[in-house]
């Protein structure tokens, strides 16, 4: 056959198709499809046209059923699909028909029962299959598809009968196409029959009393001749349906295993979007920072720098985009990237020791520079030049199951989990846990940990994370706040990991004012509030660090337990709920929820309450909300939903332990209540549910969760963090 | 009732349908996605449109058969028999001879397929003969034309 093939194509440029046909040429289709052919192209085109107009045409003919009669638009269809301008009905047909030798040569053997019986039965007679050995193999092997079709006409006849009758009964209706029953069902027998025949019928419309009251032998021969075939023929419609499901099973796992491929595409996608955007963050880091010092004392090191990277920095600097301000190239000449490419000659190892003492030095100098003065290094780090803006967002947590995890970091404190908070899905994560008073920082995509601050002298109560400053504020129980340089913290990590597990350099700023322990703590637009067991709410200037207000919430204090002074020294573990359970601020606008049980909305400008939400019955200790609610949690168990406009409760349900934090995005409202799950709220099924529950009998219990489009992060009792899919 | 045979017969594939029964089966095709219908549906309204009396409708019916062929390697040697009558019927007996062939390569000594062989084969030999009468047809006259021209030249 391949010879022909050969022999025809260099026949096939002279030839032309109709000769060809003419002296019955039998490798046509060959001929055409050639390589050599001037047809090839030209036929190519009108193929891949014709596949997809047919699609349409297809489809198009099912819309426009009511139009047209049955047999015009079936003819039309036809006509259709093998119309193009650019070959005739007849070549288009015989290029979308063709099988090339390959594909006809590739025909599996006899080893599946399918083609086992296929060839068996070729090999009876035509037409006269012995009914016996029919049945008895009928009941091993699988029917062909024209069984599979003859098998289905009687089907397809009692629904053309059925409709018909309905027809006759409903005259208004003119065409089969304009009756209502048609359009429900286009045209599925299958599911017709099950809707007409709910009784089942013997063959010729007998009547099973018949059987039993008949005398005459040739009758009852006759019906159960009759039940034979009839018999024969749903098993062969089983087998026809079974094969169905076999080839949905197969459709399913391809299905299932393109979804895994172009799942992992978006995995690789989102790291590579996140790798980009750290190193552009780096870049611009690195530009401010060479703008603002100048480097002018540094300039022979860099002439030197210069000098060796010459070479590679004429070809290869992509930040020459990013150096809008006029300085000279070679300036950031040893920003990560380009220490990397420059010193591609020279190993990895040396490009990580060269990497190091340079950058240390300039961030020690900076650090050097700046301890005398906290107030200044606050002012210069919380500046919008430092703003960044995230250019991605992550969504691959949308396209796991539900409640799956997606990465767990094990025993990141040797106790349990106080409070955690992360910037964006894949992102980082910060922690910390009881008796622990530093800070840990994880990765979310790479799951290791990148950084650990140390400066607080105790335990860490509160945090909140920043991703346009890339900055962390915590708030412990040493009654301080601080306020974290995060990409410097990863540096020092990096470094040295020793010297960084004890040092307070990535603390930016102290904010000390508080008398006793910080229990809550929340920033926004330019300012931080802070809520503390001194009684008192703070606001703090960002840019100053300066505290500008100090609310006194003492009428708050008084909550259910009893004996709040006693709990709050400074060693004690607290027992009992803080005074100020949970704020959150929003511009002007601060919420807060107290020992008491009552949510107070505030107006910073002036420092007094605006609003009171009373309903829950004992200390609140989680809070927030966003443009349009509040939602509370509370040590009596409830959670309640209230209408920022209104003021009012829009919702509220309860567990069975107390609400120990929660978080919420439009979807879903998740809940740790101290249990060994989280509960989830699915806000628009209304639909309760848990997640991260775990198997085993001694199972740590969930304290902490946060909560950011679908990506919901633990903290566990047992010191664990988990990150699960909802 | 009849049996229903294994396979079908080349009289089978020249016995109409009802329009009403081949829209049904074409609905059934497309409420299952089309391209991406069931193989049974597919062959189904193939078959029906194989039987129909219109040539771009037997035509649509071999190439969904085609695409049955390249995307079930399980169901090849019965599609290539009903290929083999599909391809009759519209007047490609080339194709119908290949694939015949094809088919009782892989199953010597069958004698429905070697039937089927020596009708497509049979069909051929009249057809070239036709075809041939044509051809000489065609040459003899344009012998003629060009010997009057010639004569006439003279």
């Amino acid at each position: 056959m391949s010879n022909h093939d050969d022999h025809f194509s260099h026949l096939g440029s002279a030839l032309s198709t109709t000769a060809a046909a003419i002296f019955g040429a039998q490798n046509l289709e060959d001929t055409i499809l050639s390589y050599s052919s001037p047809y090839k192209r030209v036929l190519h085109k009108a193929m891949t046209n014709l596949g997809s107009e047919g699609a349409v045409v297809n489809f198009r003919g099912r819309k426009d059923r009511g139009t047209g009669s049955f047999q015009s638009l079936s003819s039309n269809n036809g006509k259709e699909f093998f119309q193009n301008k650019f070959a005739d009905s007849k070549t288009s047909f015989k290029v979308l028909s063709y099988l090339s030798d390959d594909q006809l040569r590739d025909i599996p053997s006899e080893f599946d029962g399918t083609n086992l019986s296929l060839s068996k039965k070729l090999l009876t007679q035509n037409g006269e299959p012995n009914s016996k050995s029919n049945k008895k193999k009928g009941q091993k092997t699988e029917p062909t598809l024209f069984q599979g079709f003859e098998a289905s006409l009687p089907v397809i006849n009692e629904t053309l009968h059925s409709e018909n009758k309905l027809l006759k009964n409903d005259e208004d209706s003119k065409t089969i196409d304009q009756h209502p029953h048609r359009h429900h069902h286009g045209g599925k027998p299958e599911m017709d029959q099950n809707e007409f025949n709910d009784q089942f019928t013997l063959p010729q419309g007998v009547e099973p009393e018949r059987i039993t009251n008949s005398y005459s032998l040739s009758f009852l021969k006759s019906v159960s001749s009759g039940v034979i075939d009839n018999l024969d023929l749903l098993e062969i419609q089983k087998k026809v349906a079974a094969s169905e499901i076999r080839e949905l099973d197969y459709k399913l796992e391809r299905l299932k295993f393109m979804r895994e491929l172009a799942f992992k595409r978006i995995a690789k996608i989102e790291q590579n979007e996140l790798f980009l955007e750290n190193n552009l963050n780096v870049a611009r880091d690195r530009i401010s920072f060479l703008q603002e010092y100048g480097l002018q004392k540094e300039e022979d090191d860099i002439d030197e720098e210069r000098k060796e990277n010459e070479d590679e920095d004429i070809i290869d600097n992509p930040q020459h985009s990013l150096d809008e301000d006029g300085n000279r190239p070679q300036d950031i000449a040893e920003s990560p990237l380009n220490v990397h490419k420059s010193n591609e000659n020279h190993g990895l190892e040396t490009e990580a020791n060269a990497n190091s003492p340079m950058l240390s030095k300039s961030v020690y100098q900076k650090l050097k520079v700046k301890d005398e003065k906290p107030s200044k290094k606050l002012h210069e780090f919380y500046n919008d030049k430092h703003k960044k803006h995230r250019k991605t967002y992550p969504t691959l947590q949308q396209y796991y199951t539900r409640g799956s995890q997606i990465s767990s970091f094990p025993k990141s404190h040797d106790e349990s989990i106080i409070c955690l908070d992360f910037d964006v899905p894949f992102g980082t994560l910060a922690t910390a846990g009881h008796l622990d008073h530093s800070i840990k920082l994880w990765n979310l995509s790479k799951k290791n940990q990148v950084g650990q601050m140390t400066g607080h002298h105790a335990s860490i109560n509160c945090m909140q994370l920043d991703n346009q400053y890339n900055m962390l504020i915590s708030g412990g129980r040493d009654a301080v706040l601080k306020l974290w340089d995060l990409s410097l913290a990863y540096q020092l990590y990096q470094e040295d990991t020793e010297f960084a597990s004890n040092s307070e350099e990535a603390c930016v700023y102290t904010f000390d004012s508080h008398l006793d322990e910080i229990t809550a703590l929340s920033f926004d637009s330019g300012h931080l509030v802070s809520g503390s067991q001194d009684r008192t709410l703070r606001q703090w200037d960002l840019s100053t660090g300066k505290c500008v207000q100090t609310i006194d919430i003492s009428f708050a204090s008084r909550g259910q337990s009893t004996s709040s002074l006693a709990s709050s020294s400074l060693l004690s573990p607290v027992v009992e709920a803080p005074v100020v359970g949970a704020l959150q601020c929003f511009d002007a606008a601060l919420a807060t929820g107290t020992k008491d049980g009552i949510v107070r909305l505030w107006d910073m400008r002036s420092g007094k309450t605006i609003r009171s939400l009373e309903g829950h019955t004992d200390a609140i200790t989680t809070l927030k909300f966003d443009s349009r609610n509040l939602v509370t949690g509370s040590l009596d168990r409830s959670i309640r939903i209230w209408d920022l406009r209104t003021g009012t409760l829009a919702d509220a349900f309860a567990y069975e332990s107390p609400v120990l934090e929660l978080d919420f995005d439009l979807q879903d409202i998740v809940a740790a209540v101290g249990e060994n799950g989280v509960k989830v709220f699915d806000r628009e099924n209304d639909k309760h549910w848990v997640c991260a529950q775990s198997e085993e009998e001694d199972a740590s219990i969930s304290q902490f969760v946060k909560y950011k489009n679908g990506y919901l992060i633990e903290g566990r009792s047992n010191g664990d963090v988990n990150a699960w899919a909802i | 009732m009849a049996k229903i045979n294994f396979l079908p017969t080349l009289q089978d594939s020249f016995e109409p349908l009802l329009p009403q029964q081949v829209e049904i089966l074409r609905q059934q095709f497309l409420s299952e996605g089309g391209e991406t219908a069931s193989i049974q549906s597919r062959f189904n309204y193939a078959w029906g449109l194989i039987k129909s009396m219109g040539l771009d409708d037997q035509r649509l019916g071999i190439k969904l058969l085609t695409d049955i062929y390249k995307e079930s390697p399980q169901r090849r040697r019965e599609c290539l028999y009903y290929l083999t009558i599909g391809c009759y019927k519209v007047g490609e007996y080339s194709m119908a001879k290949r694939y015949v062939d094809t088919l009782l390569e892989h199953e010597p000594g069958n004698h429905q397929i070697k039937a089927l062989q020596g009708m497509v084969e049979d069909k051929i030999q009249r057809e070239t003969v036709r075809g041939v009468a044509v051809a000489t047809g065609v040459v003899a006259s344009a012998a003629a034309v060009a010997a009057f021209f010639f004569r006439r030249r003279r």
